[in-house]
């Protein structure tokens, strides 16, 4: 237990430091880079050549009135988390990928690989985080289906739900947290990328969870934020939420290396032991 | 690969882009509501604290606004089709823009900017009855401000002539456009001569007729049934007044004719039998209408205050006394009834020989409302009593004793915002010095007031008065002449100099 304890704080002390090396965060900067510049369409969603793609998005998503000046800032936080999750899918696995690749070489001091093996390795990368992305998208799309009683919950009862959410999202997250080490480190398919993640999780329960765990707390006060977007609207000006959600980006540049970091270190230490 | 796969990409979002339906007009509609909204942060920033907001800086934030309306406005015809919901959305909030430009116009005293504005924020607006009647009320507003009569007027009947259209909108806008007809009869009543005040009642009245006819048993034609009683009443046609009264208290429905209006329609509807023939018989009946609604309503005390009248006028004195009991009771926190059903019920017990009951009533009257009208008559009442059992020294007393109850009213409350007490005392207290024939008093008292409200027409006439009593009850005419010449002086051309310059030539005369 202390081992594993130890294990996480040191893997993540570890990432801390290794944020000084730009190459080693550099392919999340480009993640970053990009959600930076969905935001900013999102923003001006109004403004050609967005206005054809994001308009009916917007409307199809929060109706019409969305569409309006402040309210889109009001959904803004939603409408992002909606698009994240598809960049994430799609573009986010990849960069994902190549930034395990860069790590693992810079803590190993082995050629894993770059760029072009985590392309070729796509498609598993990407079979091998579905569970993930689709857990985010059922949670998104459908939480009334799933938690028909959630709406009406109020007080001490809708606190108690949302921190058991996020601990069920920190408990999916860490089980398939190693499934892309797997598929680009040791080759492996997705089915036995999950496999061996889920075989590594279970030796490692409270490691992956603490590393999954605390950089995603430190996102909590940027949710309490985005809950109150419509009193952020009214006493500052809409344009704060967006500016808060741009910080939060650069926040999430920070958690993700240290998730990831922290993973592969975990990972790496597993594989000598075996 | 990669670059080729991009490249796809963002032709497919250019694509997508120019091809996106009303695009541009979903962009001309968001840039406009986020210029108004922050206008609108502008102005809710003056509001927070207005005393230290420079007429500079409401005048900065009314430009802003008529920026966003003039740059917004789409152009072409006033008169936007359904179909045109875009150009409809723009010129809303660039009308919206225009009003709120012509208000802070107005509070910054730029009243011919603020009317321009408020004319171009309604004919922006002619298919928007609600945004048109706002824009209308403000520029008769502005005319208010502008001191411009004729042009009140003329801006009042148009916003009359709105209620077709605004009738769709909220009893608001109703209440402004139905009433605008009788707001401009009073506007001229208080200034115009007899034959403009005929044609504009007639005017009020074929106005209030067509809406009558037009919205026959519903709300606006309520109101306009109370506006036409109040206007043929005014003219002496009690009769046909209370007809249409009559009518409306029979016609409409509780959901239109609320408890309390239905209240107050039957008092008004009593008082014109009364006024008319003295028909008594329909006029009790409406009195107790009225006062079969909530008994705590205004309407409903005043309606047995009535009923309590007629029975004391038509000799039935226990009947009056027990009303005007139960209305005591009832308006115990109505400082203006309660002290009327006090000072009846102490009237009443006097005409019922029950004296003693009646002078601890007045006493008691006295002591909860000393200010009243009726807490000042108390010790007058008293006195009169005495006089008529012969005991007048006593009168006299009470009279004397009660003088410094009402200097202490004077000094206590003259000079504040209820200066009206002071006067109410002021004139108890000279009328007691009247009676008693303290004449040298009751001058100095008049003169004491007419020094402490220079300027008001009332203090004129007690300096007058002071000059009669100097005359007639004092025979000191060099007195009354100087008193008259002061009144000359201080109130040059006005009827009380004239009044004065009368007199004088009048005494001159009797002494010549």
């Amino acid at each position: 237990m202390m081992a594993q304890l130890n294990l996480a704080l040191w893997t993540l002390w570890s990432s801390l430091k290794a944020l000084r090396r730009p190459v080693l965060v550099l392919p999340l900067f480009i993640y970053a880079v990009i959600q930076a510049l969905i935001l900013l369409a999102l923003v001006n969603f109004h403004l050609p050549p967005w206005v054809g793609v994001l308009a009916p998005l917007v409307k199809g998503l929060y109706g019409d009135g969305a569409t309006h000046y402040p309210v889109l800032f009001i959904v803004l936080p939603n409408l992002f988390n909606f698009v994240n999750m598809f960049l994430a899918a799609i573009v986010g696995v990849y960069l994902w990928g190549v930034g395990i690749l860069v790590v693992a070489r810079y803590i190993a001091n082995a050629h894993f690989g770059g760029w072009q093996v985590a392309w070729k390795r796509y498609g598993h990368l990407f079979l091998a985080q579905l569970p993930v992305v689709l857990f985010a998208i059922l949670m998104f799309v459908m939480p009334r289906e799933i938690f028909p009683g959630a709406q009406d919950l109020s007080g001490n009862a809708l606190r108690a739900f949302r921190y058991g959410m996020l601990g069920l999202g920190i408990l999916v997250e860490s089980l398939f947290l190693f499934a892309p080490l797997a598929v680009l480190v040791e080759r492996r398919a997705a089915l036995p990328a999950i496999a061996r993640s889920i075989g590594i999780w279970r030796s490692n329960l409270l490691a992956a969870l603490l590393v999954v765990g605390i950089p995603t707390i430190i996102h909590l006060p940027m949710s309490y934020i985005y809950r109150h977007a419509p009193s952020v609207v009214a006493r500052f000006s809409p344009e704060t939420v967006a500016f808060i959600m741009g910080v939060d980006i650069a926040l999430f540049l920070l958690t993700n290396f240290l998730v990831l970091f922290a993973g592969t270190t975990i990972f790496l230490e597993r594989r000598e032991d075996v | 690969m990669g670059t080729k796969l991009l490249l796809i990409f963002l032709s497919l979002l250019v694509a997508l882009g120019s091809a996106g339906c009303g695009s541009n007009d979903i962009d001309r509609r968001y840039r406009a509501e986020r210029d108004l909204w922050k206008a609108r942060r502008a102005l809710k920033r003056l509001n927070v604290n207005p005393d230290l907001v420079s007429e500079q800086d409401v005048i900065a934030v009314a430009h802003r606004f008529e920026r966003i309306g003039n740059q917004h406005m789409p152009e072409g015809p006033s008169t936007l089709t359904e179909e045109q919901g875009l150009e409809r959305a723009l010129a809303r909030l660039s009308s919206e823009a225009l009003l709120s430009s012509c208000r802070l116009y107005h509070t910054a005293k730029k009243l011919d900017k603020a009317a321009e504005l408020a004319v171009r924020s309604r004919e922006a607006m002619r298919w928007a009855p609600a945004v048109s009647v706002r824009s209308q009320q403000e520029l008769v507003r502005v005319r208010i401000s502008q001191n411009d009569r004729s042009a009140v007027i003329m801006q009042m009947w148009r916003l009359a002539d709105e209620y077709p259209v605004a009738s769709n909108d909220g009893v608001r806008v109703y209440n402004e456009t139905l009433n605008a007809p009788i707001e401009i009869v009073r506007l001229v009543r208080a200034d115009g001569d007899s034959v403009e005040l005929h044609q504009t009642v007639d005017r009020a009245l074929s106005f209030y007729g067509k809406v009558r006819s037009d919205w026959e048993r519903r709300l606006p034609a309520l109101i306009a049934d109370i506006h036409t009683a109040s206007l043929l009443e005014d003219r002496g046609n009690w009769r046909e007044a209370g007809t249409i009264l009559e009518t409306a208290l029979s016609s409409y429905p509780d959901s239109i004719l609320a408890e309390d209006e239905r209240a107050r329609i039957a008092l008004t509807a009593g008082h014109l039998f009364i006024t008319d023939n003295r028909d008594l018989e329909r006029a009790t009946q409406y009195f107790e209408e009225s006062r079969s609604t909530d008994p705590k309503t205004v309407a409903s005390l005043d309606a047995a205050l009535q009923l309590a009248q007629m029975a004391r006028t038509q000799g039935r004195q226990q009947d009056a006394l027990e009303i005007y009991r139960e209305v005591a009771v009832e308006a115990t926190d109505d400082l203006i009834r309660a002290p009327v059903a006090r000072y009846a019920v102490a009237i009443t017990l006097k005409e019922l020989n029950r004296w003693d009951d009646a002078l601890a009533e007045l006493r008691s009257l006295r002591a909860t409302f000393p200010t009243s009208r009726q807490g000042l008559e108390v010790p007058f009442v008293i006195a009169r009593h005495y006089e008529e059992i012969g005991e007048s020294e006593l009168a006299k007393s009470v009279l004397q004793r009660s003088e410094s109850e009402f200097q202490e009213i004077i000094d206590s409350h003259g000079g504040t915002r209820e200066h009206g007490l002071a006067v109410r005392a002021f004139r108890a207290l000279i009328r007691s010095r009247k009676v008693r024939e303290d004449w040298d008093g009751a001058v100095e008292g008049l003169l004491s007031f007419s020094r402490d409200y220079g300027g008001n027409p009332d203090a004129a006439l007690a300096l007058l008065e002071a000059a009669d009593i100097c005359q007639s009850k004092l025979d000191d005419p060099s007195r009354s002449d100087e008193l008259l010449r002061l009144v000359e002086q201080s109130y040059p051309n006005t009827r009380f100099a004239e009044a004065a310059a009368r007199l004088r030539g009048g005494s001159s005369g009797d002494e010549s």
